[in-house]
């Protein structure tokens, strides 16, 4: 029998996958730096993985991380032991665990990494002098993987479904899993043989111990400490009858072993105290089991379950349920009432003529009750009415529990309470900032007024935007037809519409704004790697990783600028020997500098390195075809470099697993221009290549140049085009087959739009227009039927299957409300 | 189960109600996709969205019809939007007992069932998705 811990499931991931992050960077700054606040702060993110993971009974990557921490907290003692080979080990540690993480996420069982884990073990012995200790793990399954909070709301949970299993370990190892207080929940379902009751007996700090309660799944919505506490001494209380001292010890919060506290250690980056060795003394005395209270070492015996009857198991369940609606029956257990956290959901009824009286009473009434934490609408708004759809939520903190809260509105006309939940207290900012004072992140006031949302949420909302947006456009096409009389309201109506669209639009893109650090912290890692499978040595300076771009763009840009970093050391920095020769120093270095310059961001990754040789690059280019000699002599310096980004392209004398096959660099180009961007490539021959990469803030709204081939419309992105002319198709001189447009002093091969996307056209004769734009490799012209003018579009990107479609960058729906194909203009032309 | 039964020409097909979202008229002309295969009949702007039509006759590799398309189904494919182009839609209908069907079985078709004393095809939605995305990957 084992408990549904599937609603943590997305929390474990994402939580757990930071910390794994974060403990790489520290990792990667400890050797580089030896500070000691990077040790404090690995072993913090170290623990805190032990610890969730064992909440979750995922049992081998709780393993992992508890040898990292044992590595860690030797380092820790003794700062000389850190040597490259253990930073190699513990790096490597960490990718296991983020792959074992990945693996859980895609609904798979971790990988127990076997040989990963005796390296470690080898090494905990080595430093520790003593073997490593066993993990505990929680016994829990995670069900339904691919829906982590979608599950049901309170009362899922505790009926019945705590999961005792009591582990049989031995030597050493204390039987730990499962179940503290809550146990005795499994014995009410009549789980295996030993009848559940918390066999989980000094398990020695077994944080994994702790959490896995049916109760505790529901109280964890409170999560506060003062209801954590409250948890497993509405559990423990008849479960162990032998003790009188529970309150107390789950007061204390030595040993919180309530699920209220498995949550926090869930939300909060802080390791919990339960997984300190000295917990166990804590544990037990929950749970009331008389066993000698050990030093707290691992070498606890196992004590026998304490027996519970039939009529105790029935009150166990009583409490259960009331620990976990938070109403208990009869005197409450723990001394007064704890304050709880209470997600509201309300609704003024639509035909209701005050929504803001009715909203500010129903605000007063809940301000009676305790504090509101988070009101939205906003109270303003409220008052004024503005009220989307009636809907009000709020979150109160308050120890009247549900049914007081239900009482107090009960009397409000038009309100319909929609629900009253338990809510999740601890929330975290959508990111998290990684400034150098990783640890100042205190749960301040901030981060009381933000909440994690997940990403394709925030997408969801730019969509709805986009297409308000649209619709709105739409609306005024519309207007234009209607007689003079109508219009004026019509479109005053529209204009404000308009109006308060274009600010949900500016709100929702601001809150997609996420700190390039999101990518730049991986660098330093990846830097440290490539260098040193290349013998190089490097030293990568980021600066400006605060600035913020659009989320959607971010997660275009990792790829690209691990490639771009791997080209600097790979290919631009020498050995140190070279340098030396070279009377450098023999330390490379790889500048990462982002800055904001207006509507833009602007990403320099800079070398000191070799350079590139342009003359190098334009005969790699001839001598595969890409270029005839006569247009590359031609090339400036600067166009020359950009070669580098056609495919097939490169200069690199040794092919390498890192690079230089040329096939990035052409990557790089089309994702930096599919978001809107620039790439531009400049080099010195002995100083050093400076990529520089020019990013739109937002990828959402576009510029297109719009034109017409036979029935149909479409976008040419501007920033892409050079120019626009008009000349006499069938007067054109050509070379072989193709036409060549004169175009200031040069001439440029030109493509006939229509058959450049196979839509048949009659075929236009005489003086048409041609668009000039930038290719791959120079400058071409398409021939169009006709130029319709500019405009300002929202981009959506393509779906499946049209994303299949080469030559397509997006698509669009104009204020006709005809949808229109962006070109990707290269792309077509090489596909 | 209820299925949504639309016919292509006089056969008759029928595809679960949860798969579709809706049945809604063709506009007046589609947006052509560049470069896409004959299938795709264009896209069209479903308030706001932009949702690519393929036509169910060559996509299930049928015989050209005299009688024009009327209807577009709309699936319920989560984030895609894809329609199926078909002749007319007749209504909903409970289908049960859906058994193999003869001849060359491709992924798009589940099985047939009798309705009415009628023979109705009935599709897979994932197949389509499937059939639709191949068309797409093969015609490279």
């Amino acid at each position: 029998m084992t408990m549904d811990m599937s609603r943590y499931l997305g929390l474990f991931i994402s939580e757990a996958t930071e910390h794994l992050e974060a403990l790489g960077r520290d990792l990667v700054q400890l050797e580089r730096e030896g500070s000691s606040s990077s040790v404090d702060s690995m072993f913090r993110h170290a623990h805190s993985v032990k610890g969730m993971a064992s909440s979750m009974g995922f049992e081998p990557i709780a393993i992992v991380a508890h040898r990292v921490e044992d590595l860690v907290d030797a380092v820790r003692q003794d700062r000389g032991r850190l040597d490259r080979d253990l930073v190699d080990l513990l790096l490597s540690a960490s990718d296991t665990l983020l792959a074992q993480v990945r693996a859980v996420a895609e609904g798979r069982p971790p990988d127990d990494a076997a040989a990963l884990l005796a390296q470690l073990g080898v090494r905990v012995t080595a430093m520790t002098g003593h073997a490593p200790t066993a993990t505990r793990v929680a016994k829990v399954t995670v069900n339904k993987p691919e829906d982590p909070d979608g599950g049901g709301d309170s009362g899922s949970g505790p009926s019945g479904s705590g999961g005792a299993a009591p582990a049989s370990g031995s030597g050493g190892a204390a039987p730990a899993s499962g179940s503290s207080g809550s146990g005795g929940a499994a014995s009410a379902s009549g789980s295996s043989g030993n009848g559940g009751a918390a066999p989980a007996s000094g398990s020695s700090g077994s944080g994994g111990a702790a959490p896995a309660s049916g109760a505790g799944t529901d109280a964890s919505g409170d999560g506060g400490a003062g209801s954590g506490g409250g948890t497993p001494s509405g559990t423990a209380a008849p479960s162990a009858p032998v003790t009188d001292s529970t309150p107390g010890g789950a007061r204390e919060g030595d040993a919180p072993s309530g699920h209220g506290s498995q949550a926090a250690g869930l939300l909060d980056a802080p390791p919990r105290p339960t997984v300190t060795e000295n917990g166990a003394g804590g544990v037990r005395e929950v749970l009331g089991i008389g066993a000698p209270p050990s030093s707290g070492s691992g070498h606890v015996s196992p004590v026998t379950p304490p027996v519970l009857t039939e009529a105790q198991v029935a009150d166990l369940g009583l409490a259960l349920k009331a620990a976990s609606g938070g109403v208990l029956p009869g005197e409450p257990a723990v001394e007064g009432r704890a304050t709880q956290r209470w997600a509201v959901r309300l609704r003024i009824s639509p035909t209701c003529q005050v929504p803001g009286v009715r909203a500010f009473l129903v605000h007063k009434r809940l301000t009676n009750l305790g504090t509101l934490v988070d009101l939205r609408p906003a109270l303003e708004e409220l008052k004024a009415g503005r009220i989307p759809d009636g809907y009000i939520q709020l979150e109160i903190e308050t120890s009247v529990g549900e049914a007081g809260i239900q009482a107090s509105l009960k009397n409000v006309a038009e309100v319909d309470v929609v629900s009253v939940k338990p809510a999740v207290a601890v929330v975290l900012p959508v990111v998290v900032p990684t400034t150098a004072a990783e640890g100042g992140r205190a749960a301040g006031d901030s981060s009381s007024r933000t909440v994690r949302v997940r990403t394709e949420l925030l997408d969801y909302f730019l969509d709805t935007v986009g297409e308000l947006m649209l619709a709105t456009a739409r609306l005024r096409e519309v207007g234009k037809v209607l007689p003079e009389t109508v219009r004026p309201v019509l479109d005053e109506g529209v204009y404000r519409l308009h109006t308060l669209v274009k600010d949900l639009h500016d709100k929702v893109m601001s809150a997609r704004m996420t700190p390039l650090s999101l990518i730049t912290d991986r660098l330093p890692r990846a830097a440290r790697d490539i260098a040193r499978r290349k013998e190089r040595e490097v030293d990568l300076v980021i600066t400006g990783a605060e600035i913020e771009l659009d989320r959607a763009i971010l997660d275009e840009l990792s790829d690209p600028l691990l490639h771009l970093l791997r080209n600097c050391i790979d290919h631009g920095l020498e050995s140190p020997e070279e340098r030396i020769t070279a009377k450098k120093g023999p330390r490379g270095r790889v500048l990462v500098a982002v800055k904001r310059a207006r509507d833009r961001v602007i990403i320099e990754l800079e070398d000191d390195g070799r350079g590139m040789n342009p003359a190098k690059l334009k005969a790699a280019a001839v001598a595969r075809g890409l270029l005839p000699p006569e247009v590359a002599t031609r090339l400036t310096d600067r166009e020359a470099f950009m070669l580098s980004c056609l495919p097939g392209v490169s200069t690199a004398k040794d092919i390498t697993d890192i690079s230089g096959r040329g096939v990035g660099m052409d990557a790089v180009k089309r994702v930096v221009e599919s978001v809107g961007g620039t790439l531009e490539i400049d080099s010195e021959p002995g100083r050093g290549t400076r990529f520089t990469l020019r990013l739109p803030l937002t990828v959402a709204v576009v510029h297109l140049l719009l034109v017409e081939v036979g029935d149909e419309v479409f976008g040419l992105p501007i920033a892409k085009v050079v120019g626009a002319t008009e000349a006499d198709g069938d007067a054109l001189s050509r070379s072989r087959e193709t036409a060549l447009l004169p175009h200031g002093n040069s001439l440029l091969p030109v493509h006939a739009l229509d058959t450049l996307v196979g839509v048949p056209t009659p075929g236009m004769r005489g003086v048409r227009p041609f668009v000039v734009m930038e290719g791959d490799s120079g400058r071409v012209a398409l021939g169009v039927d006709r130029l319709l003018g500019q405009e300002e579009v929202v981009l959506k990107p393509l779906s499946r299957p049209l994303d299949l479609l080469p030559g397509l960058s997006g698509v669009t729906i104009l204020g006709s409300g005809r949808p229109v194909f962006i070109l990707d203009v290269p792309r077509l032309l090489s596909a | 189960m209820r299925h949504v039964i639309f016919r292509v020409e006089k056969e008759r097909y029928g595809l679960p109600l949860s798969a579709v979202r809706e049945v809604v008229v063709p506009p007046e002309r589609f947006t052509r996709v560049p470069r896409a295969p004959p299938a795709i009949t264009g896209v069209m702007n479903l308030r706001g969205r932009v949702v690519t039509v393929v036509e169910l006759r060559q996509l299930l590799g049928l015989p050209d019809g005299a009688t024009p398309p009327s209807r577009v189904v709309l699936l319920d494919r989560g984030r895609r939007d894809l329609g199926l182009l078909v002749t007319d839609v007749d209504g909903i209908e409970a289908v049960e007992r859906v058994s193999a069907a003869p001849g060359k079985l491709t992924p798009a078709i589940r099985g047939v069932a009798r309705l009415g004393g009628l023979g109705v095809t009935v599709l897979d939605p994932e197949g389509l998705d499937a059939a639709v995305v191949a068309l797409f990957t093969h015609s490279k």
